[in-house]
């Protein structure tokens, strides 16, 4: 009797205790804690703890392939100030950056725009659109590029045909940029979905209401459109800015860098120094200063955007 | 009259924007195009830069002497290499960018602003910063040269696949959670029975997104293999560029050609989804 | 949910499917060494080698060796990252740039002396060109060459330029370069495929040294050595005789060179390269016959450029198994059916029974590398342990990537070029 008594306290504070456990284990904080832990290891072990590093080695002279590293202080920011391949590669990337995002934007919201007619056929265009953004990356794309842009390849040769004369893009650091800069305009697929799914989503009233008061398409693309779209041109220019700012693959396949460093885009140089060159060190440091750069880049637009965006809800 | 000049009209114009439509469409794809032709041509063919498509001699050899690939090692490999490490890594986003979401959108909890915030941050962090310490940590850990720098941190969710699938997430109605959770259900299986399921085209719309990043992705590959015979599609098709031989640019553009296939095919399987499953209501606050 | 869990074990099987992949060859045999080898090199070197490779296996059942080959750039930075993980393969290929790796490799000198490696059919001076560092014996050269010029004699003709001689000056080439773009519309000369090198080539005939024994230092002091270089340089590019740098950026290996599709006169290669130029040329136009000649010097200058060793393995001081290492090399140097199947193709074999055995076997285009090798003998052409830097990459990048295009595109004159030149290397090496 006494036995079966123990037993059974001992069976309900098992209850009591799973009971307790498993409403620990209902709480919001528990189960969201435990679903995030992804995220929260993945952040610290493969962004903070790497970010810390990094600024760490930017004060040291770590090299790749050399044992054992020495602090130097600031010498990497001081051989940084005074490095004139790194003010040009600084140089071409924001006229990379500057000339690229905005076409590629004006490119995927206009099309967008047409594209959101509800003629037959539509869904082809899209996704013939599509296919530069869904393959543009790939290296093939890269290689296939060159070709066409080189000296007596297909776009030269179209040059040439239209009375132009040909184009010799990759024989001047100024020029070389311009098919890169195409290469990425190419792209505005991406842009271009979000766009549509953007101008899906404006209430048909507003069109309507814009319509019957007399507006032309033009007026109403700019009165009605454009400003319901601000959010979405605001996340899409940050996103596409920052890319941007990291081209690395493209010049690397087409000009590696040249000519005459015309197209050594920031990325490719601080892969150089650290892979080729093997100044972990330096190449840290240079990946600081680009990271404050584009937060500070980025930050300029997220404050200016108060004036420019609209939010229609609330 | 004036209805019949109005239909007229409204026809012009629907044949004036698929001719102005379908031409640009052509340009955007022609490179592709010639790619793909490029693949059948001859070297001469393509050195001279001829802008037609239909090749003059059709040369279907450029597929067997590119898919020999270098020394032995054939383009069979460096596809598995392309599928195995494209594969998990879609894999691990998927669910670990979902399990995230969940935690997200639908729990309130002590921290969960400051995360949120961290993430939405993380996604403007330039690679290049995190790059060079990555590479010494699994460096010393001995994983260069493995799959493993490629495939693993797909398993601990990505920004923005993470608010793509809450943007999602918001739209599935709290009462459906609710109701399970009276049927008996915990705030585990309300995640995999209610709503794992419902999240799919956004989930779909991940996985395209992120089979083709891994598929394309070169700088990755670049800096962590270095045996040929673990070498991506990608890495590969460099070496046509690189290797000190004639460059066979008829066999590079036939396995460019390839290359392309999987990510293609993909795409015409799930063209619908991938603009289902944007929801953008999000953006706009 | 079942969905799931299926979905998860897929990704588990395959995880482990990709780690069995990168995992290291297993020892299933206790008595079987592994050893791993590596180099960098074309198509067809990756092909023979691994010939070569399968052969000793043959013949050596109880050491088994696994190849890895990358190009130039793909093998350095494979090479850079093993080496900070001391993981450097059992054997590695290395070229004039050894110092850089000093640390990482074992002396062959007691192999030597145990008799493992035979090096009593070669010459103490080939030895000592190839490999000798602080009386260290670190490789066996796995064949020499020299710099030279390939040409196109039947486009001399036409352009009624006197084809070049032993001793030619550095002016009678630019000279005959530029006859011959206004005479054919052709490139007189196709590209230095690295401007550092030609130029470190170009001062030593003058008797400076672009580097110095102490990597902190530059083995001149006056930056005005490199100004007639540079000027040459430029007047070729801007008279049309060689590429500019949008045109050179399509020539990347020495089987695409101009001179293989007779759009130039003259190529700049090693020696052995020219095997591989001349079939090239010869597999798109069979009428074709090319000839290779020393490079140009100054007037009174040293007319034959310097035999060196164009490469060697050299064994890893991480390798678990050196005697087997070396067992290997001493095959790989002395096998007569071993170079049969390699046939020179990373330069002329230092062992006298080897050269004895190809030289009879030689095709046409390989005969013109052994007539050019003796004709520098004959010259008095030195052997040279060529000075490096552990800097070297990046100098080099940047002469050939920006100095190099901004003067041949205007943006600066010779001057000024070999100024900036000198600042960069100076800065560069006080890193050291």
């Amino acid at each position: 009797m006494k036995a079966d008594k123990t037993t059974d306290k001992k069976v309900q504070e098992g209850a009591e205790r799973r009971a307790r456990f498993s409403r620990f284990m209902n709480k919001d904080a528990v189960v969201g804690y435990i679903f995030a832990l992804p995220f929260i290891i993945g952040f610290l072990g493969l962004m903070l703890i790497p970010m810390f590093m990094s600024l760490y080695y930017s004060f040291t002279n770590l090299t790749l392939g050399r044992i054992g590293h020495s602090w130097v202080g600031f010498a990497n920011y001081v051989r940084m100030f005074n490095d004139a391949r790194f003010w040009n590669s600084m140089g071409v990337t924001f006229r990379f950056v500057f000339l690229s995002v905005p076409v590629r934007m004006v490119f995927g919201l206009l099309v967008a725009y047409v594209l959101t007619r509800k003629y037959k056929g539509v869904h082809g265009y899209r996704a013939t659109y599509y296919l530069p953004t869904l393959i543009g990356g790939s290296i093939a794309v890269a290689l296939v590029w060159g070709q066409l842009f080189q000296r007596g390849g297909v776009v030269y040769n179209i040059l040439e045909m239209a009375g132009i004369g040909g184009v010799h893009w990759f024989g001047s650091p100024v020029l070389a940029l311009v098919p890169l800069i195409l290469m990425n305009v190419w792209q505005f697929g991406a842009a271009m979905i979000i766009f549509a799914a953007g101008i899906k989503d404006i209430p048909e009233t507003y069109i309507e209401a814009a319509a019957i008061d007399g507006a032309n398409k033009f007026q109403i693309f700019f009165k009605v459109i454009l400003p319901c779209l601000t959010p979405i041109i605001l996340y899409n220019l940050v996103m596409q800015t920052i890319a941007a700012f990291m081209t690395f693959t493209q010049a690397f396949i087409i000009t590696g860098g040249g000519p005459a460093e015309g197209t050594n885009f920031i990325a490719l140089y601080i892969y150089n120094h650290a892979f080729s060159w093997r100044n972990m060190g330096y190449a840290s440091a240079m990946s600081w200063i680009l990271l404050i750069i584009v937060a500070s880049v980025t930050g300029v637009i997220l404050k200016t955007s108060k004036r420019w965006t609209f939010y229609t809800n609330e | 009259m004036t209805n019949q000049r109005a239909v007229t009209k409204r026809r012009l114009t629907i044949i004036v924007y698929h001719v102005f439509v379908a031409i640009f469409g052509f340009i955007m794809v022609y490179p592709v195009l010639w790619m793909i032709s490029g693949s059948l041509k001859t070297n001469v063919e393509i050195v001279s830069g001829a802008l037609t498509l239909i090749p003059r001699y059709w040369r279907w050899d450029n597929f067997t002497t590119g898919w020999a690939g270098f020394a032995g090692v054939s383009f069979g490999t460096f596809f598995r290499n392309s599928f195995i490490i494209s594969s998990i890594s879609t894999i691990g986003v998927t669910l670990s960018s979902s399990f995230v979401a969940y935690s997200f959108a639908r729990m309130r909890f002590k921290g969960r602003v400051i995360l949120f915030t961290i993430m939405l941050s993380t996604m403007m962090i330039p690679g290049q910063v995190i790059m060079i310490p990555q590479f010494l940590i699994f460096h010393r850990l001995g994983f260069v040269n493995t799959f493993i720098p490629l495939t693993v941190p797909a398993f601990f969710g990505g920004a923005f696949f993470i608010f793509l699938i809450m943007q999602f997430m918001v739209s599935i109605p709290k009462e459906l959670d609710e109701a399970a959770i009276c049927d008996g259900c915990n705030k585990y299986t309300v995640f995999f029975r209610i709503i794992f399921p419902l999240l799919k085209p956004a989930l779909i719309t991940t996985a395209i997104i992120q089979f083709y990043w891994a598929w394309d992705n070169f700088m990755g590959p670049l800096i962590y293999l270095n045996s040929p015979r673990l070498f991506t599609v990608s890495l590969a098709l460099r070496l046509f560029a690189d290797t000190a031989s004639i460059t066979d640019y008829g066999a590079m553009f036939a396995m460019s050609t390839l290359s392309l296939v999987p990510v293609f095919v993909m795409f015409l399987f799930f063209n619908k989804h991938l603009v289902e499953g944007i929801n953008t209501s999000g953006i706009k606050g | 949910m079942k969905k799931i869990l299926k979905l998860l074990v897929c990704a588990a099987i395959i995880a482990v499917m990709s780690l069995g992949l990168s995992a290291c060859s297993s020892d299933d045999d206790d008595d079987i060494i592994h050893l791993t080898i590596a180099w960098w090199g074309s198509q067809h070197r990756h092909d023979i080698t691994q010939e070569v490779l399968d052969l000793f296996n043959e013949q050596h059942p109880h050491i088994v060796i696994t190849g890895e080959f990358a190009d130039g750039t793909g093998y350095f930075n494979s090479l850079d990252t093993r080496a900070a993980a001391s993981d450097v393969w059992d054997l590695f290929q290395l070229g004039s740039n050894y110092p850089v790796y000093i640390d990482h490799i074992v002396p062959l000198n007691e192999f030597i002396a145990s008799g493992i490696i035979d090096i009593s059919n070669t010459t103490q001076d080939f030895i000592d060109i190839t490999t000798t560092h602080n009386g260290d014996i670190v490789g066996i050269s796995n064949g020499v060459n020299a710099w030279g010029l390939a040409y196109d004699p039947a486009m001399f003709d036409a352009a009624g330029v006197p084809r070049p001689v032993p001793g030619w000056t550095w002016a009678d080439f630019e000279h005959a370069a530029i006859t011959i773009a206004e005479a054919l519309g052709h490139w007189g000369m196709g590209v230095f495929t690295n401007d550092a090198i030609t130029m470190t080539q170009f001062m030593a005939q003058m008797d400076v040294d672009f580097w110095h024994e102490d990597p902190t230092q530059l083995g001149f002091d006056d930056p005005s050595v490199m100004v007639p270089y540079f000027r040459m340089r430029q007047n070729l590019v801007m008279a049309n005789a060689m590429p500019d740098p949008g045109d050179a950026m399509g020539i990347t290996d020495i089987e695409g060179d101009p001179l293989v599709f007779g759009n130039s006169a003259m190529a700049y290669l090693a020696s052995n390269q020219f095997i591989a130029l001349a079939n090239a040329a010869q597999a798109l136009d069979s009428s074709r016959e090319l000839a290779m000649t020393v490079l140009p010097t100054h007037p009174g200058g040293q007319i034959a450029s310097d035999i060196v060793s164009s490469q060697m393995f050299s064994i890893s001081r991480n390798s678990a198994h050196p005697e087997a290492a070396a067992e290997f090399l001493n095959f790989w140097v002395n096998n007569v059916e071993a170079n049969e199947i390699l046939q020179g193709e990373r330069g002329i074999p230092i062992m006298e029974h080897v050269r004895g055995v190809l030289r009879p076997q030689a095709t046409a285009n390989i005969a013109e590398t052994y007539a050019f090798i003796d004709m520098l003998g004959e010259l008095g052409g030195g052997t040279a342990n060529v000075l490096g830097n552990p800097r070297q990459a990046e100098v080099e990048d940047f002469l050939n990537d920006n100095i190099i295009d901004r003067l041949v595109l205007g943006m600066i004159t010779p001057e000024e070029a070999a100024q900036e030149v000198f600042d960069f290397a100076l800065q560069v090496v006080s890193f050291n």
